[in-house]
């Protein structure tokens, strides 16, 4: 332990001096206990260039918005002064607000089919209040028209931002009504990754977002490799079937390298969906509806060249 | 601007190759597990990266990163503060009278009962073997408060008999 040439410290007790070194060689000791590992450099550097990426956006999004706002009182300024002719400012575009429940469906698609690979806004910031929502499926059965979505809620960095952020996604799911099924922890702090998004999956009927949901952590972009989440899948609306007069959705999330689903129905028949893609996930996402009536015999994910990646027969309960 | 970033990423590379054991173990005395210690390595690395024209620009980049370390642990010491979690059932903890002073469970435990600017002061002088000016620099604050601070941390320590019985710990055992 170093020490520095002080009086205090020339005439140190011996006790005290005694329990300074014994401090010294138990902490180094106990310090010793653990072994080192090997050093995570591509975590380290992958989050360390999100971040930085993160960091340059706040500062030019700052910078803009102080030049709006001069802008603005330059032309409110103006504006006065010239009793008229004062320039028109136009607010700078601001990242829409993420509703609330996605817009009504459009036309009748066909039933039960995924639509082609879609974006979000790649490359765009990750904000943790802001999620990168991407209809996931869509079909008509009955007259009635039907749409998967996945709200997918990028890794807050600090624990504050993950409590707000569930208080987010909580405020747009009590949207919904006291139906609401909530899966998500009352406290949320306790279950907060760092490197995790969390995959809201929902789905609406003639355009108002139904009750049941799911919430899937999911490997945040430049998070961790290896350790990550594998797909998962849940029936929504199974409970409401009777009162709905619809089967259940499927939604579920698929490893980035199925590019096909195959569902084989119990009654004869089967479903293909194709996943998609939203922003810079680190899954694919999927919707389908259920076949009315039917449970799941099994499913098989194929890859792109066709081949088989996995097929199970024990899937979810549809009816 | 690529030949930029990979030249950042070298640099970063080779320092954290050199400093990650030291401040694993640091950490590991603050956080008192193992997976808070790495979880608040890579937190100080990070922004370690993100500020690294800072940190290699620094007379002591160790001692710079050091600090970052420390803030950090302080930061999430006040968020947490209390920390409640329910369990089934009780954790395992070493008994404190009586306890084998061998186990380092005891200490460590002991440490963990510390406030956190004491652990701090005491990690600090008698891990990292400090001075007192320059924990006092780590700890962004003065050199009389590390004096209090790790004079009150070793006194608890020795008050719960665990510094007592691991005196021998690595020295004439």
């Amino acid at each position: 332990m170093s020490t520095e040439s002080t009086p205090g410290n020339e005439r140190m007790p011996a006790a005290e001096a005694e329990a300074e070194a014994a401090a010294a060689r138990a902490l180094s000791d106990l310090a010793g206990s653990i072994e080192a590992g090997a050093v995570p450099y591509d975590r380290l550097v992958g989050r360390g260039r999100r971040r930085l990426r993160r960091r340059r956006l706040l500062t030019v999004a700052a910078a803009g918005a102080v030049a709006v706002a001069v802008a603005g009182a330059a032309s409110a300024f103006g504006g006065y002064g010239a009793g008229t002719g004062g320039a028109a400012v136009v607010a700078a575009p601001t990242v829409a607000a993420a509703p609330s429940t996605p817009p009504a469906a459009s036309g009748a698609p066909s039933a039960a089919s995924g639509p082609s690979p879609s974006g979000g806004p790649s490359g765009a910031a990750r904000d943790p209040f802001t999620p990168i929502r991407v209809k996931i499926g869509e079909g008509s059965l009955n007259g009635r028209t039907w749409q998967a979505w996945v709200a997918e809620w990028p890794s807050p960095t600090t624990e504050r931002d993950a409590l707000r952020q569930a208080e987010t996604i909580r405020a747009e799911r009590g949207g919904v009504g006291p139906d609401a099924r909530s899966l998500l922890p009352r406290n949320s702090a306790g279950k907060w990754l760092p490197d995790y998004d969390l995959a809201n999956l929902y789905y609406t009927v003639d355009g108002k977002r139904q009750a049941e949901d799911v919430v899937q952590s999911v490997r945040a972009p430049g998070g961790p490799s290896g350790g990550g989440l594998g797909g998962a899948a849940a029936s929504l609306g199974l409970k409401d079937t009777a009162k709905s007069g619809l089967p259940p959705v499927l939604v579920g999330s698929a490893a980035p390298d199925v590019a096909k689903i195959v569902i084989t129905w119990e009654t004869g028949g089967s479903t293909e969906v194709v996943p998609v893609t939203a922003a810079d996930s680190t899954m694919r996402w999927y919707g389908l509806m259920a076949k009315p009536g039917s449970g799941v015999r099994n499913y098989t994910d194929y890859a792109a060249d066709g081949s088989v990646l996995r097929s199970s027969d024990h899937w979810l309960r549809t009816n | 601007m690529g030949a930029q970033n990979a030249a950042r990423d070298d640099e970063f590379r080779a320092f954290t190759g050199g400093a990650w054991a030291r401040l694993l173990r640091t950490a590991y005395l603050l956080a008192g597990d193992r997976h808070g210690a790495e979880d608040l390595v890579q937190q100080a690395l990070e922004r370690a990266y993100v500020h690294w024209n800072k940190v290699r620009a620094a007379d002591d980049p160790n001692a710079y990163v050091r600090r970052i370390l420390v803030n950090e642990h302080a930061r999430r010491w006040r968020r947490r503060r209390p920390a409640e979690y329910l369990v089934e059932a009780p954790p395992d903890r070493p008994a404190r009278a009586g306890a084998d002073p061998d186990d380092r469970a005891v200490l460590l435990a002991a440490l963990a009962d510390l406030p956190a600017r004491q652990r701090e002061a005491v990690v600090l002088r008698y891990w990292e073997d400090l001075s007192e000016s320059q924990t006092a620099a780590a700890m962004g604050c003065s050199v009389g408060n590390v004096k209090s601070q790790a004079a009150r941390g070793l006194a608890k320590l020795r008050e719960s008999s665990s510094l007592d019985g691991l005196t021998t710990i690595g020295g004439s055992r």
